[in-house]
């Protein structure tokens, strides 16, 4: 009996152990990994970048070095899963620092090394988790989504609410206070329809639509007091291209803001935010919630005939949440028509320094623009810029901060062009980004080739939203409120 | 007696057979497009994990062999074989009455009444089929310890493997242990208390989103139905397990009137299902699943012979024009076919599945791109998995013709896990990134040159427009004229 508890002790030991690979030779040549993690940003407690190795047979190995600590995994075909255990390991060693990653293939019985590459791991961490909705990208039907949340730390991915619970409604919009796991809110459409704010365990079910006839509550953003919730309220229609490589044009012909809330169950907005002239849409609250940004453009003559020529700008106006009361004048922080650029998702980071917004050329809707980048306004002095090593030739749209300010979560087509992926930029102190990393998965090539889902509205959160599938279907059993318009 | 049991039996999986290849060959070749079957271990993983995983693993297998429409009722016939007999032998080791096998037969009645409703999952035949074998399987068992062990664990495991039709076999072999009075039937009592646990355990583990799916026929339907002829299958087996006691050794030593009584439950069950079948039949569901068959097989004359009055069924009477240009004759009937053209002029936003993935067909022939590309997407979307093997093989031309090659690329991969599409799909590779293949190519060139070289928004208004655009830039694009003659006769009203 001892002697079999011996040999199993042994091979544990020995399966803990990583795998001894002595480099013979060097390749001179870089090796093509999926996804590109070469030379890529992360926060020092991501789940393992696994990777694999583009064209990739037979066996391969992988050394990771970082500050004197060193692991070394071996893979068929170039497949590379690392122990979570490790890595973590190694990422508390290398924070701050950088990672020499070096892939070897092997030769008739030797190692011989690629040109190794290093990825830098920052001390900065990153929120725990990240909210998304899963859908396959549609036009006019749908069948199945949800809204899902992924453990960045591991692979672990849990749904908050699938259509499958709703008799195949659509769920969107999704959006939290602060990243805080407990204020949340969200939109179902058709049967059981209504906007869904949970905040502090209070579950709130509000019936979207005005008895005026106005346009349903769309695009959200949470105040940082928890309070209010500013909404734009939107007609939404959508055209196609025969031949542009956008393919369809998602358009307003009216769009407004109001503001929500809770407490008192009203929603109020100023004429500077409800006028026929423009379109107002995209709210978002600066954390210290005394402004309130949002992207306005003169409502063109004919939509969409007129549509290319619709270009937003990012204006700001002062908001005092003890009185309600807007200010009377509106600040222009991204003339559209100076720069001929139309700008969408103005997102300002939480400690007040910078405001990310999605740039493009025209419109609104940036996530069907090949042209849309992120680009960076210093809060302080005005400048803006393009968040050039977080950007690609492909679409770069919707994003969210990290509650320190240092990552961007953001959506991307780049992998293919159509099916948007979450991406990850480091953001320093002085607002420059380093090259950003794809949201890991264990086998990331199989996983996102076979995926037929897009992820959209990529939100940090800091922690776990408890919320499954079955409370969220009961809460839309309950009776919805209708919101007083002042 | 065994003799006459199992020739009933068999007589009824005949007519099955029959009458499903006579009534419902073309609703097999469409469940074929309906279900996804992937080589894959993270296919089989995902699928297998499910409450009900097996079933679906094997419907979705089952399924990818209807491509065939000569297979799709040899597949249903073999599984109501399964059903027949194994209740069949259990009714004849209890010495029932021949009849009994008329409501077994009942049950595949019913099941084969369910894939009249487009909501319908084949899983839940699959399911159905194998929770008959294994009330069958337990009920063979003679030794009680070794049979209640079976119960048991049985009762777990097939709520895995089967999903919510695991109650039938606990709650029948529940019964059955109850109506003979077997010492400890007690016991069985567990069976379905053991399959109504695990259903909430699903629930609460969020793998299903209520009771209601989890421990009825709803399991097996995509979304809220009017007509669960699933519970008819489903009563038919509970039934049927109690008159097994109820009417044993009736009539063993008069075969004549036992023939009789049988002829008469056999009419009797016929006429229930033939009046279900009037209820939930619908004639424009299986006509356009007919045309789909034929315009997949190029049969172009055999829709044009469907007697059928236009403009009866709005997808019905796009496949009629699609027919008449292939062969033709559409621009020449247009004055005729004038009063049905609404359908498509009027109805941008259709958001029905049959009505996109016809449009999807009938753009796609004309090489109208961005139309059929729009309308291939929305008809994958709503094909459970997202995948609907002949939308996404006009995807992936569609794709490859806009140069669009890493989109293609993802949809080629899928369709390579296939069995029946992976050839064509390999085949298609050779376009990849290689535009002066695909411009070199007779079909996929032409659709890269029906593209129009200056952008527009699609309208109803401009159709005709683009189709003309289309011809003019490929003279061989007939279907397309054909097609803008029609639009072309109505421009005094549309424009």
């Amino acid at each position: 009996m001892n002697k079999i508890l011996n040999i199993l002790c042994l091979a544990i030991v020995f399966a803990a152990c990583s795998p001894s690979v002595n480099i013979d030779g060097q390749l001179d040549e870089d090796v093509n990994i999926y996804p590109d993690y070469k030379g890529v940003t992360i926060p020092c407690n991501i789940a393992p970048l696994n990777f694999s190795v583009d064209s990739a047979q037979g066996r391969y190995a992988l050394v990771l070095d970082g500050n004197g600590k060193s692991l070394t995994v071996t893979a068929k075909d170039g497949d590379f899963d690392i122990p979570q255990d490790q890595w973590r390991e190694l990422l508390a060693a290398a924070a701050g620092d950088s990672l020499s990653a070096t892939v070897a293939k092997e030769v008739d019985g030797k190692w011989l090394a690629y040109r190794p590459f290093g990825i830098f791991v920052v001390k900065d961490t990153i929120d725990r988790m990240l909210v998304y909705r899963r859908l396959p990208p549609l036009y006019g039907l749908w069948m199945n989504m949800g809204i899902y949340q992924r453990d960045l730390q591991t692979f672990e991915e849990t749904a908050i609410y699938t259509n499958d619970y709703n008799d195949g409604n659509c769920v969107n919009c999704h959006s939290l206070c602060n990243r805080q796991p407990d204020r949340m809110m969200m939109h179902q459409r058709v049967t059981n329809g209504g906007t869904y704010i949970l905040r502090d365990g209070e579950k709130i079910r509000l019936d979207s639509k005005f008895d005026s006839g106005r346009p349903t509550l769309t695009y959200p953003y949470w105040h940082p007091s928890g309070r209010f919730i500013a909404y734009s309220v939107n007609n939404i229609f959508q055209v196609f291209h025969t031949s542009d490589p956008n393919r369809v044009e998602v358009c307003d012909d009216a769009s407004d803001i109001a503001v929500y809330d809770i407490e008192t169950n009203e929603a109020f907005t100023s004429p500077l935010l409800d006028s026929k002239g423009s379109l107002e849409t995209f709210p978002a609250f600066s954390p210290d919630g005394r402004t309130l940004y949002f992207c306005s453009a003169p409502a063109p003559e004919a939509m969409p005939q007129d549509y290319k020529d619709v270009r937003y700008s990012l204006c700001a106006i002062a908001f005092d949440p003890a009185t309600r009361q807007f200010g009377n004048s509106v600040d222009t922080l991204f003339n559209a028509e100076e720069r001929g650029l139309s700008v969408s998702f103005p997102r300002p980071s939480p400690d007040g320094s910078y405001l990310v917004a999605t740039v493009h050329g025209y419109g609104n809707f940036s996530i069907w623009h090949k042209d849309a980048d992120l680009w960076i306004m210093d809060v302080h002095t005005g400048d803006w810029s393009p968040l050039d090593p977080a950007n690609s030739p492909d679409v770069d749209s919707y994003h969210s901060w990290s509650g320190n300010s240092r990552w961007l979560a953001f959506s991307s087509r780049r992998d293919d062009g159509l099916y948007t992926r979450p991406y990850f930029a480091y953001i320093d102190e002085n607002g420059r980004a380093g090259k950003p990393f794809m949201l890991p998965q264990r086998h990331p090539r199989q996983y996102y080739r076979d995926l037929q889902d897009s992820y959209n509205i990529p939100e940090l959160a800091a922690g776990p939203i408890g919320l499954t599938p079955a409370e969220a279907c009961e809460w839309s059993r309950q009776p919805a409120k209708k919101i007083i318009l002042k | 007696m065994k003799k006459r049991f199992f020739s009933a039996a068999g007589a009824f999986v005949v007519v099955g057979w029959l009458v499903s290849l006579l009534t419902q060959k073309f609703i097999f070749t469409e469940l074929e497009e309906s279900h996804i079957f992937l080589f894959d271990s993270a296919f089989a993983q995902s699928t297998l994990v499910e409450p009900g995983g097996l079933s679906a693993y094997v419907a979705s297998f089952l399924t990818q062999f209807m491509i065939w429409p000569w297979a799709g009722p040899v597949i249903a016939a073999l599984l109501y074989a399964i059903v027949i007999f194994s209740l069949s032998d259990i009714a004849l080791r209890a010495k029932a009455p021949l009849w009994l096998t008329a409501v077994a037969a009942l049950a595949c009645g019913c099941l084969m009444l369910c894939l009249e409703n487009n909501a319908f999952e084949f899983q839940g035949i699959v399911a159905y089929a194998l929770a008959a074998a294994c009330l069958w399987a337990y009920l063979r068992i003679g030794e009680r310890g070794w049979r209640f062990l079976a119960g048991v664990v049985g009762s777990a495991a097939a709520y895995w493997a089967l999903g919510s039709v695991a109650f039938l076999p606990a709650a029948c072999a529940f019964a059955y242990e109850l109506v003979f009075w077997r010492k400890r039937w007690w016991i069985s009592l567990l069976y379905p208390a053991i399959v109504f646990v695990f259903g909430w355990l699903a629930v609460k583990a969020g793998v299903v989103p209520n009771m209601k799916q989890a421990l009825t026929p709803s399991m097996y339907y995509l979304w809220n139905s009017t007509t669960y002829m699933m519970n008819y299958a489903w009563a038919a087996m509970l039934i049927f397990i109690v008159n097994v006691r109820i009417f044993d050794h009736a009539d063993e030593d008069k075969p004549k009137r036992q023939l009789v009584v049988f002829g008469i439950m056999a009419v009797a069950m016929a006429v229930f299902v033939g009046c279900l079948y009037s209820m939930v039949h619908n004639a424009d569901t299986y006509r356009v699943n007919a045309q789909r068959y034929y315009a997949k097989h190029g049969d172009w004359q055999a829709i044009l012979d469907m007697d059928y009055p236009m403009g009866e069924g709005t997808a019905f009477t796009s496949y009629r024009f699609l027919a008449m240009a292939k062969m033709g004759v559409l621009g020449e009937q247009a004055r005729a076919c004038r009063p049905y053209i609404d359908y498509y002029m009027s109805n941008q936003e259709l958001k029905q599945k049959t009505d996109n993935q016809v449009l999807s067909d009938v753009f796609f022939a004309c090489d109208y791109m961005g139309q059929a590309r729009r309308r291939a997407f929305d008809t994958n979307i709503v094909t459970p998995g997202a995948f609907n093997p002949e939308e996404t093989k006009k995807l992936a031309l569609i794709n490859i013709a806009y140069g669009d090659y890493a989109v293609a690329d993802k949809l080629l991969a899928q369709l390579e896990k296939t069995l029946f599409y992976s050839c064509w799909a390999r085949e298609q590779r050779r376009f990849l990134y290689d535009d002066a293949a695909v411009e070199a190519d007779p079909r996929l060139g032409a659709m890269r040159r029906a593209i129009p070289p200056e952008n527009h928004y699609m309208s109803p208004k401009g159709t005709a427009r683009d189709l003309k655009y289309i011809f003019t830039a490929n003279p061989d694009q007939q279907v397309a004229r054909q097609f803008y003659d029609l639009f072309s006769s109505m421009t005094n009203i549309y424009e």
